[in-house]
């Protein structure tokens, strides 16, 4: 049995260059899955909530509004997706500098998708040891069914990750109706089958090589790292010198450390590396060899934690300090930032006004009555309830509105009204900054304020 | 019986396990070149059509590109991932050396 093993395995290596990674059971196995289900449940069920009777997730691209449960975004609001962003940089660095690889091991996507598509793998395959029998073998009808409902189910699973991406900015119930009728659009067919290409290429194919050559943060983490973060690492001085030993006979085991060399931290490792080498940037800290590590302590009777999350201060026998100055500073700025993005959330305006002077004509003298400059105004109800408008202009004395002031804007909707504004000649003289206020006869708490310019004539041509 | 997890005593054949072989260094230019340029292009549609309405930009556009705000974002973004894989590959061909 070991001598077919070992044949297949060699003849493996010189053919193949594919990773296998073996299953493994424990507390972060079982976390990891956890993580899975938690992340690709929201993904997959994300698309199909209601709220409010409409869909609850939907970045509605061709009308140009996000919907996130009772929140509706518009283009306006781009200053809350910039911080977003930025948020979400710095939250990785905060979290890096804090537990290491935590986004790598447990929630990135392409670790997400990977440990699904494996799983679906081993469903169809086995484990680490039949899968590679399976491969060494020729073809035949159980190879080829086993194969075969493996990439069967992988492209199902593929294609659904597709409906459901493109389900985020299309009403995936519509988006439903034109697939099963054929009616479904150009752009619409061509992202379900994109992403569901990628889904697939990504977490069936290339796995671990995404992390190990096309991740731009794998390359980046290290500098985040110090001595006091988490890390996967396998404890030298404990460990060596490694030896094989019969559990029967501890008295083989004079002299050796606790690594039994049973290698099964590499056989599970997902990106095909050795811990015991040190910490190398292809870990993606998913901790499967701490698993597979304390079974076989827990096996041999030896203490739990020979591969451990650990600090390099702590194996060093010294103290971590998880307070440190770069902690306190990535949490400032942090929460500097998370404390903006829910003060501009909150306060985000109910309408919003954007004042577009008219370009043809810079001002327009209509004689007693003084100067008349004329605007596009552009209003934007983001309530869900209709909206009667008055708006007003202050900022020079005498200046009045002389078109219409009052307008009634649907909800969620937006309305461009020509106006009119009117100085008398002793105020309007060259350039001058106005405020148009825009107030709501049904909601008081609505005022919003937008700032442009008034021109009249320069002063030296009166 | 020992348990086969602790049976191997072939090193070669498991240490390093069966694959863990890596990419040739072509293969590895061209799958990150195409990766990275597509994350860049994708968060730059992001930020571009947070300001811009693809909309109104295929209308004052001076070619026929299409309707719709769908092609506008689709023709935009692999502009950009064009755009930015192009620079890729021409910052990595200029920067390749003779190796000695």
């Amino acid at each position: 049995m070991d001598t077919a093993v070992k044949k297949v395995n060699e003849g493996l290596y010189r053919t193949e260059a594919k990773i296998y990674p073996r299953d493994v059971k424990g507390r972060y196995a079982s976390l990891r899955r956890l993580a899975m289900f938690v992340l690709l449940g929201i993904f997959y069920v994300g698309p199909f909530l209601r709220w409010d009777g409409r869909q609850a997730v939907l970045f509605d691209l061709p009308a140009r509004k996000f919907h996130i449960f009772s929140i509706t975004l518009w283009p306006q609001d781009f200053l809350l997706l910039a911080l977003l962003l930025i948020i979400a940089g710095v939250s990785l660095f905060f979290f890096t500098a804090l537990a290491g690889r935590l986004w790598c091991g447990y929630a990135c996507p392409q670790t997400v998708w990977t440990e699904a598509f494996v799983w679906i793998e081993r469903a169809f395959e086995g484990d680490r040891m039949k899968r590679m029998k399976l491969d060494r073998a020729p073809w035949s009808f159980n190879k080829i069914w086993r194969k075969t409902g493996k990439q069967v189910a992988w492209i199902a699973l593929a294609l659904f990750t597709g409906f459901c991406f493109v389900g985020y900015f299309t009403p995936v119930g519509e988006l439903y109706t034109q697939i099963v009728t054929g009616t479904i659009g150009g752009w619409a067919t061509f992202w379900v089958l994109f992403y569901g290409f990628a889904t697939y290429g990504n977490a069936g194919f290339m796995r671990e090589q995404v992390c190990k050559y096309m991740c731009p943060y794998a390359r980046f983490q290290s500098a985040m790292f110090d001595k006091d973060t988490l890390i996967v690492t396998y404890d030298q001085a404990r460990g060596e010198p490694r030896g094989g030993r019969s559990r029967k006979n501890p008295a083989a085991s004079k002299g050796l450390g606790d690594c039994t060399d049973c290698t099964l931290c590499v056989q599970v490792c997902p990106t095909g590396i050795d811990i015991r080498e040190g910490l190398q940037y292809e870990c993606i800290a998913c901790a499967a060899c701490v698993d597979a590590c304390n079974v076989v302590m827990d096996k041999m009777g030896y203490e739990r934690g020979l591969i451990r999350y650990t600090t390099e201060h702590a194996l060093e026998g010294r103290a971590t300090k998880v307070l440190r100055p770069r902690m306190f500073m990535y949490t400032a700025v942090l929460g500097a930032l998370v404390s903006l993005f829910v003060y501009s959330l909150i306060n985000k305006p109910a309408v919003i006004v954007d004042v577009i002077k008219d370009r043809n004509a810079l001002y327009r003298d209509i004689g007693l009555r003084g100067i008349e400059n004329t605007y596009t105004l552009h209003l934007i109800n983001k309530t869900n309830e209709r909206q009667q408008l008055v708006l007003s202009v202050e900022g020079l004395p005498g200046i009045e509105i002389t078109s219409e002031t009052t307008v009634t804007v649907e909800p969620e909707t937006s309305y461009k009204l020509p106006v009119a504004v009117t100085a008398p000649h002793e105020s309007a003289v060259g350039g001058q900054n106005i405020t148009f206020v825009v107030e709501s006869i049904n909601n008081d708490t609505i005022n919003t304020r937008e700032e442009s310019r008034f021109r009249g004539p320069d002063g030296n041509t009166l | 019986m020992v348990p086969t997890f602790m049976a191997t005593t072939d090193q070669d054949a498991v240490t390093r396990g069966p694959g863990a072989k890596a990419w040739p260094r072509e293969t590895q230019k061209r799958a990150v070149l195409v990766w990275i340029s597509f994350l860049v292009a994708a968060v730059m549609s992001l930020v571009f059509f947070g300001v811009f309405d693809p909309e109104s930009l295929l209308e004052t556009a001076a070619l026929e590109l299409g309707e719709g705000r769908e092609t506008g974002y689709a023709l935009m973004f692999f502009f950009f991932w064009l755009g930015t894989a192009v620079a890729g590959w021409l910052t990595l061909r200029l920067t390749r050396r003779q190796r000695p």
